[in-house]
């Protein structure tokens, strides 16, 4: 609930219209934070166990999961396709690549912040 | 200021759903890393958004309503795309042929069950395909 709300705050934000005029961009911007904040947090709570368990299911499960979408993405590609396939191949494969990516760079910020702390 | 509870209450429906798929598929697939709750409910969810805008683009007088429940609310957080990538993740660590049938499944598939689902969804609404 909490995810897709603010998944539907960044769809119509209207400061965020003008620079992301296409509904396209809005969830790619969208799966793209919401990756960078799964690399995150699944570090932060495999440092901390104890509160891991219950903490998943409310952000990794509910937050990011709802606030990031894959019904979203694949409908966006189809129409990216009828456009053009230099678009489509840009952002249906840049959206996977630059997740993973971003996901990684989230862990590895997280790591290095936690570390030195007592798990 | 309404459009919010129709987003929350099918953003809610749908992380829920998501969740029990999730452990259903785990248990019925060994708690497999390839077959995961996440491919059933992107390869699901990307099909019924496919009907829904398939629909709406032959029939777009849909309340909107309706579109932000079902679409935006119920659908968008019912599937997912950080887990998608946090699994892609943990499927670099294993053999590139468990990566890559995941990728292809969700990917591959994905596309296809979405046209499928749009071709339905136009067929539905009462228009012609071509």
């Amino acid at each position: 609930m909490i995810g897709s709300l603010l998944r539907y705050g960044v769809d119509i934000l209207p400061l965020l219209f003008l620079v992301l005029p296409d509904p396209i961009l809005t969830t790619a911007l969208v799966n793209m934070t919401g990756c960078l904040f799964m690399g995150i947090a699944v570090v932060r709570l495999q440092i901390n166990k104890e509160a891991a368990d219950r903490a998943r299911l409310f952000l990794l499960t509910g937050i990011l999961g709802s606030f990031t979408t894959f019904s979203g993405y694949t409908i966006q590609s189809l129409e990216l396709f009828k456009q053009s396939s230099v678009l489509f191949l840009l952002y249906f494969f840049g959206q996977v690549i630059l997740g993973v990516l971003l996901l990684f760079a989230g862990a590895k910020v997280s790591g290095q912040r936690t570390r030195g702390q007592k798990p | 200021m309404s459009q919010i509870i129709f987003v929350a209450a099918g953003g809610a429906a749908g992380a829920v759903c998501r969740y029990l798929i999730t452990i259903l598929i785990s248990r019925l697939s060994g708690h497999s890393p390839v077959y995961t709750g996440t491919v059933a409910v992107n390869l699901s969810g990307s099909f019924a958004m496919g009907i829904i805008f398939g629909y709406l683009l032959q029939n777009p007088v849909i309340p909107e309503t309706v579109v932000l429940t079902f679409s935006t609310g119920f659908l968008g957080s019912f599937t997912t795309f950080s887990t998608f990538a946090l699994e892609v993740q943990n499927l670099l660590q294993k053999p590139l042929k468990d990566m890559l049938t995941y990728l292809i499944l969700q990917l591959a598939a994905a596309l296809l069950l979405a046209a499928a689902g749009m071709m339905a969804g136009i067929t539905a609404a009462g228009g012609s395909i071509g």
